[in-house]
Order: C-alpha cells, then structure tokens, then sequence
C-alpha cells in the first residue's frame, strides 16, 4: 500500500516537473532542444520496443519517421487537414507500412533482417526523393502549418512543447503497459531464445509483428510531430546515418530499457550541442564519448540508474513495478 | 489400431539431413500417464524425434498422433497448445527475464488477450495478468523456486536452471512432457530433486517421455523404454528386458570382433 503510494507520488512529480519544464528553462533555445528530445524519445521508445524487447533489429526506421512525415505534411498542405486527423493517420500509415515490412521479416534473423530493413529505408528514401509530383523531390516541402486548436497557433518551442509533452506521456504510457503485460513477456522471451519461446506455446509471429507495427506507429507519431514542428522536411531527415543515430540512442540509453530509451534520445541530442564550442572537433569528440560510454557500460546508461534505487534503499519499490500486478508479496 | 489408452502414437516416421537417415520408419506408441524412456548412443535420432515432436522439424514421411490427431506440419506453439511441452538438450531459458517471467511467459501464452484491451487495460486483461501471476506463485511455490523469483533466470545455478525449464514447460498446462537430458551435468543432489519433480508431475497425470543418458535415472523412473540406434528402433521393453537385450548391448558397447 505505502509503496504503491510512493509509486504514485514520484509520478505525479514526475509529471508536474514535465508540465513546469518550460518555465524552468525559459531559454527558447534549449526549450528548441527539449522539443527534439522529446520528438526522439518517443522514436526511441517505439525502436526499442521492437529492437530491445522483441529482439529484431531496424537498420531502416528512419523510413518510417519520413512515410510518416510526408503523410502529416501533404494532408496538412494540400487537404488542409487540422493537424489532429493529420497525426491519427500519420501513425496509421506508418503502422501499415510497418506491417507489410513485419512479413518478410518475420524468419529472417541477423544480418538478412539488417538488410531487409536496410533495403527498405533505401526504397522509402528513393520515393521521397523520385516522386517529385507528391514530396517535391530533394527541394522537400515548406510551409507545413503549425497545429492550431481554437484561436491558438501552437507556432513556438514553448507551445509545441506541450504537444509533444502530451504525445510523449501517451507512448510513455502504451510502453509501459506492453513492458508490463504478457506481450512485452512474449516479446522478450522470442529476444531470449526464439525457440524456447515457440515451444511454450508463444506464436512468435504475432508478437514479431506487435513489435514492427508498434514501433512503426511511434515513429509516425514523432514524424508528424517532427513535420509540423519544424514547417519543413526533406528526404535529408530520413536518411540511413539517421536509422543509425536512433539506434545509437538506444544502445547508450539501454537496449530494453524504458527509461533508456529518453536517455539515449536526450545524450544523442544534447552532447553535440554542449560540444558545438569544439567546433571541428566536435564530432570527433561526441563519437569518443560514445565509445567511452559503451565501453564502460555496455548495458547503457540506464545501467547507473538501475543502481541507484538500491543504494538508496528503494529495492522494495523497484521489484514491485517489476512483478506487475502491483503485488507486494514481500 | 490405437488402444484406448494410447495418447501418443509415432507412426513410420522418417526424417533425412541432405542423404543421412537420422530416423528411419520409427513407431511407438505411448500409454496415458507412463513415463516413457528413449535412450540411444550419441547420434541416434533421439533429439530429432523430439524436434519432430515438437513441431521444430518437419518428418520427411510418418505422422504423429495426439490424441488421435495428427500434429505434423503444426507451428511448435499449436503443438504446445495441443498439449505437448518440451525443455531442451542444452537449457534454453529467457536468461535475461526472471524467474518468475520466465514461468510468465508460459502461463500467458495459453490465452492470450487481444493487444488493445491489455494497451487499454480492460477489466478482461487485468482479471488474466491476476491469474497468470497467482498460477505463476503457485507452480513456482510447488517447485520450491519462489525464493528466487526475482533473479534472473541465467543467474541461477546450472540445477536450478534445468528445473526451471521443466517447470516453464509444465507451466503451459500440458498432457505430455517431453524431457531431453534433464539429468544432464547434475550433481547427486540435484538429480534426486529432478527425480522428485518428474515424479510429481507424473502423479499430477502428466505423461512423461525422457530422453537421458544416465542409465541409472532412465532404470529408476521409466516404465517402459524404448532403445533408438542410427535411427532405427532397436528394441522396446521395460528397463529389466532392456538391460538384458543384447542388440542394445550391442548397440552401446559394439559388436564382439570375431578374429
């Protein structure tokens, strides 16, 4: 009882401290940056979900971040779409994408399934490219308009900066209760040995699939989000370098790990940014760190907070979160 | 003709790597309840049979009857449903879940609730997440391992290990357990306790087919057992007529050279 109240302190705070975020900072630049971790943790959530939970690797979800943008933004500009209709089918779209690739996918292993993904991030970014009369080709497109609910015009850091807030606490939610329910279970247990998995009664493709469709919806929501935050894209946002960069969030944040999952996405976005004064340096720096980092914690970041609860003393409440159902059998 | 009590019957079946026979028209039927021994040298087929049974191969030719039904061509997790489970010659844990998410797993795969109402939390998902953690409590309390319910699963000692895998498989409900080398790298100890959970689960009205390699275990659990050679089935009897059979003395020893 007492732990489940302590649960729920620390997620009101949590939240509260979210819904303040803003006014703490002030500073719409770093509010700017803030807005793009939230719009790349939401992405990394997704990718994790089917990279760390159900153990398939994405080398091409970059694609899935463009189909997604590119559907928000020509619904938007040329069907004037509000943006609500525009985001629903955003991750609508790019969930059905994500279920047509899921069907190749599902026996492949290793490095087949890289480059299955791989050869799809390719395709969706030749279409971006090619079809000029849809995405404008290389020019991309302009003028995507800014959510607008009423007479208010979510145009600035501080205002998007609750959509996202909103959109984040929903995927937050949804991985949380995955992570906590037989299908996250199912999910790791194909991750830990698909045969055993399959043998205990577990149809893998099912959950496979679960795992492409998921994280293909997450990517559609922060493609829309990322679309008409920033009124612009082109096929350059959705590139190769950029699937490998999601992947990199997750493996600093923590393969598996929620809580990981915004680490990564807030130390791939703001250690450039701090580094920006290295100016040629800078990449070479950032990449340095990275290393650093996977050498010494090669479970991720999130490896240093799993610590912490039981420095602190906070066991009983980590294991209770853990054994869902929220039973304290202790 | 399948006897009444017969629950499982391998039928001719024949299975073929690139041009190497590893089973060649083996049959056997299997009674309700028995605990059913197959032993065999290294390279028999044994594990092969299991992977036909399981649904992890497809047999070249033959069926396999649960039931009166036939379960070749079924995916291993309708296998599973239909009431075989398994565990593995070499562990095949989810080593980095717990142990109880392990046994989880199992429980929940049975029925699993649609993927909206568990996003959303439904009255129906919550009432099924109670049930697989109460019958998850109770299989793990029954098999002395809730102490460790929440280490992980590659963390345990290697006995453990094994006895967990049996439990995860028993946790999927089935009729019968198909063990590959449960003794395999136990200590005595550990080998008695795995004696004592067979044995319960046996009672509990689980048939049980064993692979094992330890003679003494196969002698002091199995009822009748059937001896597997180059993929042929040799011979077929209770543990004392097997002993004394001399092909499966053959078999295991070689053949005495005539000068």
């Amino acid at each position: 009882m007492n732990t489940n109240r302590t649960m729920l302190s620390i997620k009101v705070i949590f939240i509260l401290f979210l819904i303040a975020l803003p006014l703490i900072v002030r500073d719409q630049y770093w509010i700017h940056i803030i807005d793009i971790i939230g719009i790349y943790s939401i992405l990394s959530l997704g990718l994790n979900i089917l990279v760390g939970f159900t153990g398939q690797l994405s080398l091409g979800h970059a694609a899935f971040f463009g189909i997604s943008a590119y559907t928000s933004a020509i619904l938007a500009i040329r069907l004037h779409f509000p943006f609500l209709i525009c985001i629903l089918a955003a991750v609508v779209v790019s969930a059905f994408f994500g279920l047509i690739l899921s069907y190749p996918c599902l026996r492949l292993k290793g490095i087949y399934l890289a480059i299955t993904t791989i050869g799809f991030g390719q395709i969706m970014y030749t279409v971006f490219v090619e079809w000029r009369g849809l995405t404008h080709g290389p020019m991309g497109l302009t003028g995507i308009p800014s959510p607008k609910i009423g007479n208010i015009v979510f145009d600035n850091s501080t205002y998007y900066y609750y959509i996202i807030l909103l959109c984040f606490l929903l995927a937050l939610l949804v991985a949380l209760r995955i992570n906590n329910s037989h299908i996250g279970r199912s999910m790791k247990s194909i991750r830990d040995d698909e045969m055993a998995a399959e043998t205990c009664g577990v149809d893998i493709a099912r959950y496979k699939m679960i795992g492409f469709v998921i994280s293909a919806a997450f990517a559609g929501m922060s493609g829309s989000l990322y679309a008409h935050y920033l009124n612009f894209i082109s096929p350059d946002s959705f590139t190769f370098d950029f699937s490998t960069q999601m992947l990199i969030m997750i493996l600093i944040g923590g393969v598996g790990s929620i809580p990981g999952s915004v680490i990564g996405a807030i130390v791939v976005t703001f250690i450039p940014e701090i580094l920006r004064d290295f100016k040629m340096y800078q990449m070479v720096i950032y990449g340095a760190i990275l290393v650093l980092i996977l050498i010494f914690l090669p479970d991720g970041l999130s490896q240093i907070f799993r610590n912490i609860p039981s420095k602190l003393g906070l066991n009983k409440l980590l294991k209770n979160t853990n054994t869902l159902a929220g039973k304290d059998n202790s | 003709m399948i006897k009444i009590n017969t629950i499982l019957e391998i039928k001719e079946i024949c299975k073929n790597f690139a041009g190497l026979k590893a089973l060649t028209n083996v049959n056997i039927k299997i009674e309700r309840r028995e605990i059913r021994g197959i032993i065999g040298p290294n390279g028999s087929g044994k594990t092969t049979l299991f992977n036909i049974m399981s649904g992890i191969y497809l047999p070249n030719g033959g069926g396999i009857y649960l039931n009166k039904g036939n379960i070749v061509g079924l995916r291993p997790d309708v296998i599973n449903k239909r009431g075989i489970a398994r565990t593995f010659q070499n562990i095949k844990i989810f080593s980095k879940m717990t142990i109880l998410e392990n046994i989880m797993v199992a429980v929940g795969s049975k029925q699993p609730v649609s993927f909206f109402s568990t996003i959303l939390q439904t009255k129906k998902a919550n009432k099924w997440e109670n049930e697989i953690m109460q019958e998850s409590e109770t299989i793990l309390t029954s098999l002395k391992l809730w102490d460790y319910r929440n280490s992980l699963a590659g963390s345990l000692p290697y006995g453990k290990q094994r006895i967990l895998e049996i439990a995860r498989a028993w946790s999927t409900n089935p009729t019968i357990l198909l063990l590959d080398e449960p003794g395999a790298g136990m200590n005595r100890q550990e080998k008695k306790e795995l004696i004592a959970v067979i044995t319960t689960l046996n009672k509990k009205g689980i048939t049980i087919v064993l692979v094992e390699h330890d003679m003494k275990l196969v002698m002091e659990l199995t009822q009748q057992i059937s001896v597997l050679d180059s993929g042929e089935l040799i011979a077929e009897g209770t543990p004392r007529e097997i002993s004394n059979n001399q092909k499966v003395i053959e078999a295991y020893l070689g053949k005495e050279k005539t000068a």
